[in-house]
């Protein structure tokens, strides 16, 4: 989306001070519209002073204000106020009302996540869902890994460091017969990232990045990788 | 008496928010002897309850799913949403309509613009300002 100097994704956050901030800051660094709505006239002057952004007072959860943000030609709303209920409404209103094809909510309350879904909006973040999966993982996990799930946890991103005299150390991508559900991505050695191809050669020391798509094949290939 | 009573079968309802709509409300259908649940997220607003009420009261947030079962809302047929709270408001009318299909929903809502989020579920909304509005121009019309 970035490199698409022609069209520029509009976005529309709702919230406070600090996560509007935050994300509007990130979000126009790749290249986006960004407006936000926010309640607190200091906190609404203090962002106006970000360059680039666009800055509406007033309460995001009332038609008017989102009209004068413009909310028709939104491509994504961001609602991220400290009252879950308030996003729901938020994304509901943008949702039934004008239409916007992607409505993201902050949930403070994780248990409530599918009662959002069910409402219609398109994402959910709870952070306390988030930091609970991070915690699961790392205590499931053996210190040497580092996994991120994407897609729902169909697609897994794993972090593997090679021992000294690991069975594959020393060995060409293609010897490895690596099954189809697994690529290996990228070979950190040292400050080098290295794309492999097959006949690149593994050694003590790198850092694999693998995608995977099957958890059991993965497992297995990251019991050999690690002995 | 402002609701209507239906024979042989369970009264319960729920009320959220205990400000004076709510507690009015409570009071009113324990005497015409419903099973009523209020909830309020602060404790003290339970003393504008009437001397004769006659139900029970939960302190709790009035969008936890979990307390809301607690108090009963798989077996409701009456959930009102009475807080001062718009978003909350329709927030937990939607959790007892949507979630667990009590029969009748009534919140308040005072933005008028709001009011569709809850009727597009069958939730029966009370605008405090219109009906206002209608008691003004019933008065200039007479």
């Amino acid at each position: 989306m970035a490199e698409n100097k022609a069209y520029k994704k509009r976005v529309l956050i709702i919230g406070e001070y600090k996560a509007e901030k935050a994300i509007a800051s990130s979000l126009i660094k790749r290249g986006c519209n960004v407006t936000v709505i926010n309640e607190n006239g200091n906190d609404a002057e203090r962002l106006a002073e970000i360059n680039g952004l666009n800055v509406i007072f007033g309460n995001g959860s009332s038609k008017s204000i989102l009209l004068d943000a413009n909310v028709e030609n939104a491509d994504m709303v961001i609602a991220v106020t400290e009252s879950d209920e308030k996003n729901l409404v938020i994304c509901e209103i943008c949702k039934n009302e004008y239409k916007v094809k992607k409505t993201i909510a902050l949930l403070e309350d994780g248990e409530k996540s599918s009662f959002f879904y069910k409402m219609g909006v398109d994402r959910v973040i709870s952070p306390l869902n988030m930091v609970t999966t991070i915690m699961e993982e790392e205590t499931l996990r053996d210190e040497v890994s580092n996994r991120l799930s994407i897609g729902n946890g169909r697609m897994m991103i794993t972090e593997t460091p090679v021992h000294k005299g690991a069975q594959i150390s020393g060995k060409k991508l293609w010897e490895l017969n690596l099954p189809r559900e697994i690529i290996i991505g990228c070979i950190m050695r040292g400050d080098e990232n290295l794309v492999p191809r097959g006949d690149t050669t593994i050694r003590d020391n790198d850092i694999l990045l693998i995608l995977s798509s099957d958890q059991m094949k993965l497992d297995s290939f990251l019991r050999i990788a690690e002995k | 008496m402002i609701f209507n009573k239906r024979n042989n079968k369970k009264n319960n309802a729920i009320i959220i928010g205990c400000g004076r709509l709510g507690s009015r409300t409570a009071g009113e259908l324990s005497l015409d002897d419903w099973d009523v649940v209020v909830m309020d997220n602060n404790r003290d607003a339970f003393r504008l309850l009437p001397s004769f009420f006659g139900g029970s009261t939960l302190q709790a947030n009035a969008t936890d799913i979990e307390k809301l079962e607690e108090a009963g809302i798989k077996e409701a047929n009456l959930f009102i949403a009475a807080t001062d709270n718009d978003e909350i408001n329709i927030a937990s009318a939607q959790i007892a309509k949507v979630l667990f299909n009590v029969e009748k929903v009534v919140a308040r809502i005072r933005d008028q613009e709001k009011i569709d989020l809850c009727e597009k579920y069958g939730i029966k909304t009370i605008c405090p300002p219109s009906l206002s509005i209608n008691e003004i121009n019933r008065y200039i019309e007479v």
